[in-house]
């Protein structure tokens, strides 16, 4: 492949616990200094892709990289390199942040200590407290800190604001966007806070049951992706109802009671105009949808109004 | 190393808890003497007590818990991740935190003993300066086989896998064949090999444990699971090579051929169709010893336990041997094993004879005819039939009886006398040692009579050999004549003197299969062969040179005795300068057979492995000859007169 090297690669993933199969031939491409968001929901294989990425588990199948290296075999070498901040804060809850620091320190090639100061001080957290007697907030923005001392190229960050309250997701976010302003710092992160990641991310991914079903610039995911209401009647010419939607590849679609409101997946304007020139559909109209209701589009299982399952 | 540093400091930090314990229990030992103890007793013991009981169970405990929590833990529950996803390599993780966790334990275990090692008052816990470092050693390696155990095992419980299972089968096969391979070895007498072997598969266990922790790091990562396999495929791989190794290595030790013995020991039966060899095992440990009852005419052998060599005896007839087996390992018990010697293809069977007193010097006879077994043993000589195991006679003998020889004079008459007679009558070197009264034993009547007393030796030791016909004793005494005994009242019935009054060394006395009696001796420098007729009257005097000793052999053939003839002067001449000669007994001629040998088993007492005969005429144990320099056995050709290599035993 041609071209400057993709800051992370998976091709062909497949990982399995005994006959449950957690990813299956997965692929996808991260380009450097772009933000990835991958979604899905709980179990749908965000974690396990993560620790394949970071060569902390090996995969039945595929491979992965990271800043061109293969991740299970270079791992040492390439987490000088790499921040994580884990889904579950991991640090030895008896060290404090300063020892942490001191742990970690002499690790890396490059290590910031001023910067890694700064930001605990911006985050108010307290250097000589025990790392397990912190806030679950504290613990996450100082595990990110901790994340981007060593000024890494990529940074790999699984579902970190989980549980955080919305001023310590707000700084998270706020540190993450600016470490990518100054640095370029490429970043993969898994995340249910969609409405977080909305405004930073470039591209996203979304997982369901181990499949990635998704992966696209948020842009044209956005663009793609659209809500179609309409009301639908039977004419004389028209006697048949239902294939209205064909040309949109609807996602979901719910029966209303005043017309049905339909996602879908391939909207264009052109086709908008078309579907709205059919015979018997009045009033629909279309409107953009939030990362958050695309989200729940593809990987949720939505219902009708009336009980009955989305079509 | 960097990391390597890192990962064992913070080991060490993580556990300061530990540290403490041991500066804690190192005070109360300081202190416990100040507290308001019995008069009278001695700071140093009390020191040492507290020390020694609270110091031993910190340094297992802290070996076993901190050894558990090393990995085990952080893999439960994911934290070790926090190390994966640094640049943190597998093995600088693995040996960090064995470092560091090891360094704490081992560190505790020591402040906590130091109270112990105060100078002045001593107790008896109190090491001594010069086992201090060894002993501190074996500790340290004990612990240390411990923590890293508790590391694995902590893995292997957690994980909830099915290679727990494995593990256990695992385990199990080890066992099994650990055991089966020193219960092998032990039974062939050889527990110092058994021993060797156990430590090779301790050790390779043990480096197992150390390079699986690192390789589930390396393989498992993250992953418990698949963490436990990596440990588990290292360590049993290790481990069974290992025991495949040791299991190989005893197979291959125990099933020695004749021709793999080395400095042996032969005694053959009277007409030399069977030969027991005993010896060093050419190739295995310093301590290997094995027997082998050979039948050079087919190359049949059977090999035994060493020790069960000594306890074989055949019958007169040559149908049967029996030798005691031990029975099982960890028990002094022993079984008799019997084997006929005449059906082509037969094995070694047990017998169903219980022997009720184990752990006990035994002495055995097997009636002429095989049918019939004698045990004295533990105070009781007792008759057995060899085919349905039932006692056919029971008695107590008197205390002294224990080492005693005993032959059947028939299936129904038994006589048991002391082989060697000291001076004193009782031998010094044991309790109740061996009497010097003869007993026999009425099968029928189930009585034991004294025949009577042998007269001890003034000084030193004398031996005392039976006729073949049962009716003489000769009691042979080394610095002086020998005695011709009546068989029945055991009174002398005339001494042996070849030469007068004059004194003479190097006796050796052989009856002759005419009854005769050869007496070799030496005199002033001179040796000489006496030839009395049964009733001890001299018949022939052959005078053989000058020498330092005279060995005498079989006979060669009716008539014709080999005699080995030592150094012809003490200057500067060794052994092997000895000659071997040929002596006719009947015209009085000396040919020389060889040099540099002597007889191999003729006249030793028992000369046959039936305990009562002598070798027949020209039969394999007659021509059988040590080379003095080699040790090598020679076999005489009685055709040709020539000397080649016993065909079976190597040198």
């Amino acid at each position: 492949m041609n071209g400057p090297t993709p800051a992370l690669r998976v091709d062909g993933l497949t990982v399995r616990y005994g006959t449950m199969v957690a990813l299956e031939r997965v692929a996808l491409e991260v380009a450097r200094g772009c933000v990835y968001a991958l979604l899905g929901r709980n179990g749908s294989g965000k974690s396990s892709l993560v620790r394949v990425l970071l060569g902390q588990q090996a995969p039945h199948e595929g491979r992965a990289e990271l800043l061109g290296e293969p991740s299970w075999t270079s791992r040492t070498r390439l987490m000088a390199r790499v921040g994580v901040v884990p889904e579950e804060p991991d640090a030895p809850p008896l060290m404090t942040v300063r020892g942490l620091e001191s742990f970690c320190r002499p690790l890396y090639p490059s290590w910031d200590g001023a910067s890694l100061a700064a930001r605990l001080a911006r985050f108010g957290i307290p250097a000589d407290v025990p790392f397990g007697r912190l806030s679950k907030g504290q613990k996450g923005l100082s595990l990110l800190a901790l994340a981007l001392a060593p000024s890494p190229d990529l940074l790999v960050l699984d579902d970190p604001t989980l549980g955080l309250d919305p001023v310590a997701r707000k700084a998270f976010y706020e540190e993450v966007i600016g470490e990518l302003a100054d640095r370029g710092t490429t970043v993969f992160l898994t995340t249910h806070d969609l409405a977080g990641i909305e405004p930073i991310a470039d591209r996203v991914g979304i997982l369901k049951e181990g499949r990635l079903l998704v992966d696209e610039p948020l842009e044209s995911l956005k663009v793609r992706f659209r809500k179609i209401r309409y009301a639908n009647e039977v004419t004389e010419e028209r006697t048949e109802l239902g294939n209205e939607l064909d040309a949109f590849e609807a996602v979901q679609v719910k029966v209303r009671g005043w017309g049905n409101e339909a996602v879908v997946s391939n909207y264009d304007d052109t086709k908008f105009d078309a579907f709205r020139a059919i015979d018997g559909v009045v009033d629909a109209e279309s409107a953009a949808m939030p990362l958050e209701e695309i989200f729940l589009a593809v990987a949720g299982e939505a219902e009708t109004k009336n009980g009955g399952r989305a079509q | 190393m960097s990391a390597f540093w890192q990962v064992a400091t913070r080991e060490f930090a993580s556990r300061k808890m530990v540290l403490w314990t041991g500066v804690a229990i190192a005070l109360l030992a300081l202190a416990a003497p100040l507290f308001p103890w019995d008069r009278g007793h001695n700071p140093a013991d009390v020191r040492a007590l507290v020390t020694v009981f609270f110091g031993v169970a910190l340094a297992a405990g802290s070996a076993l818990l901190v050894g558990a929590s090393l990995v085990g833990t952080d893999l439960s529950e994911r934290r070790i991740a926090f190390y994966f996803s640094r640049p943190i390599s597998p093995a600088a993780l693995w040996w960090g935190k064995v470092a560091g966790g090891f360094a704490v334990v081992l560190l505790s275990a020591s402040v906590s003993m130091l109270p112990n090692l105060l100078p002045g008052k001593t107790s008896l816990l109190t090491p001594r300066g010069n086992e201090l470092g060894t002993d501190a050693a074996k500790i340290a390696l004990l612990l240390f086989f411990l923590f890293v155990l508790a590391a694995a095992l902590s893995v292997a419980l957690r994980s909830h896998s099915l290679w727990l299972a494995a593990d256990a089968a695992a385990f199990v096969v080890a066992g099994a064949l650990v055991w089966f391979t020193s219960r092998r070895l032990i039974f062939f007498g050889a527990p110092s090999s058994a021993v060797a072997g156990l430590w090779i598969v301790a050790g390779a266990l043990f480096a197992g444990l150390l390079a699986g922790g690192w390789v589930l790091l390396a393989s498992g990562r993250t992953e418990l699971a698949r963490a436990h396999r990596a440990l588990s495929l290292t360590v049993w791989s290790v481990a069974l090579l290992a025991t495949l190794v040791f299991c190989g290595w005893s197979l291959w030790a125990t099933t020695f051929r004749p021709s793999d013995l080395r400095k042996v020991w032969p005694v053959a039966t009277a007409d030399g169709r069977w030969i027991l060899l005993s010896g060093h095992v050419d190739g295995r440990r310093k301590d290997f010893y094995g027997a082998i009852l050979l039948e050079p005419g087919t190359g049949r052998f059977h090999r035994l336990p060493w020790r069960s060599g000594w306890t074989l005896t055949c019958s007169v007839n040559g149908r049967r041997a029996v030798w005691l087996e031990p029975e099982t390992i960890g028990e002094d018990s022993e079984m008799l094993v019997s084997l006929d010697l005449t059906t082509p293809g037969a094995r070694p069977a047990a017998t169903s004879i219980v022997l009720s007193h184990s752990n006990q010097f035994r002495t055995l006879a097997l009636s002429p005819d095989g049918s019939r077994i004698a045990l004295l043993a533990g105070g009781t000589l007792s008759v057995s039939d060899l085919e349905s195991g039932n006692i056919v006679a029971s008695v107590r003998v008197p205390e002294g009886l224990w080492n005693n020889q005993l032959l059947f004079e028939s299936a129904e008459q038994i006589v048991s006398f002391p082989s060697v007679i000291r001076a004193g009558k009782r031998a010094p070197y044991a309790l109740g040692g061996p009497s010097s009264e003869v007993y026999r034993l009425n099968v029928v009547k189930k009585k034991l009579e004294s025949l009577g007393t042998i007269e001890a030796p003034a000084e030193g030791t004398a031996s005392l050999r039976r006729a073949p016909d049962g009716r003489r004793f000769i009691l042979a005494e080394r610095n002086g004549g020998a005695v011709l005994l009546d068989g029945e009242s055991i009174q002398p019935i005339v001494r042996l003197l070849p030469d007068g009054n004059k004194p003479h060394t190097g006796n050796q006395v052989v009856f002759l299969t005419d009854g005769q009696i050869a007496l070799s001796h030496r005199s002033e420098g001179e040796t000489a062969l006496s030839v009395f007729s049964a009733d001890g009257v001299l018949l022939q005097k052959v005078l053989l040179g000058k020498g330092e000793s005279v060995y005498l052999g079989g006979e060669l053939k009716p008539g014709t005795i080999a005699v080995s003839l030592g150094p012809i002067s003490a200057e500067g001449t060794s052994r092997s300068a000895g000659r071997l000669v040929a002596v006719d007994l009947s015209s009085g001629s000396v040919s020389e057979i060889g040099r540099g040998l002597y007889p191999a088993l003729a006249a030793r007492a028992p000369a046959t492995l039936d305990g009562g005969s002598q070798p027949a005429p020209g039969s394999l144990g007659t021509r059988l000859f040590f080379r003095s320099a080699s040790g090598e056995l020679q076999l005489l050709d009685p055709v040709s007169g020539k000397l080649a290599p016993f065909p079976g035993a190597g040198r």
